[in-house]
């Protein structure tokens, strides 16, 4: 199997779920 | 640094970071609500981190560590003191279809093969997949790294077979 294939994919997972979860939000305190 | 600069630049580090953390959120704790706590307490964690970050590594490597390392505590807590079972546990157990519109059959296929392998092998694969050599990877995992050349040898072959029928 050629991998490489792999790592463009990789990438468009992370896009993808960055995107669908940008709109999340995050608090906590320090 | 003034605090509120250092939170600003912290800040603008996770926004720029956080596809990667949510990724790895993802194969780790399918179910959406431990997925959110685990991405806060990720960031929690790089929060606390932060002051001590050294600009010369790569920022991907220090998220990575820092991730990883809090992923990993979780799941060895899990095991010390397992969650007790409940309904919802068992009929539940699904990954969060609603969330997975946006994802391609493709990636879909990707985040199914990784998340089928044990949890240090997508650790590694991750890592791999965003273009950490093999010493960076044997240091944040804790194995040597010809351990790593190894592992990463099978598991490309584990996921050959996963994927075959899919995208090969």
């Amino acid at each position: 199997m050629n991998t490489d294939e792999l790592k463009p994919l990789w990438n468009a997972y992370k896009d993808q779920i960055g995107k669908q979860r940008s709109g999340m939000k995050t608090n906590f305190w320090v | 640094v003034a605090k509120t600069s250092l939170q600003q630049e912290f800040v603008q580090l996770i926004a720029l970071h956080q596809k990667l953390i949510h990724s790895l959120c993802s194969l780790y704790y399918p179910l959406p609500e431990d997925r959110k706590d685990l991405f806060q307490e990720i960031v929690l964690q790089l929060w606390k981190a932060y002051p001590s970050f050294n600009a010369q590594s790569k920022i991907t490597t220090w998220i990575y560590r820092v991730a990883l390392n809090t992923v990993f505590a979780r799941i060895r807590k899990e095991k010390i003191r397992p969650k007790s079972e409940s309904f919802s546990d068992q009929i539940f157990q699904i990954p969060a279809s609603e969330s997975d519109g946006d994802l391609t059959p493709e990636t879909q296929e990707l985040y199914w093969a990784i998340s089928q392998l044990a949890d240090d092998d997508k650790a590694i694969i991750m890592l791999y997949l965003d273009e950490h050599s093999y010493d960076e990877i044997a240091a944040i995992v804790g194995i040597s790294r010809t351990n790593v050349s190894t592992k990463i040898s099978r598991i490309k072959t584990q996921l050959g077979k996963l994927l075959k029928n899919e995208l090969l």
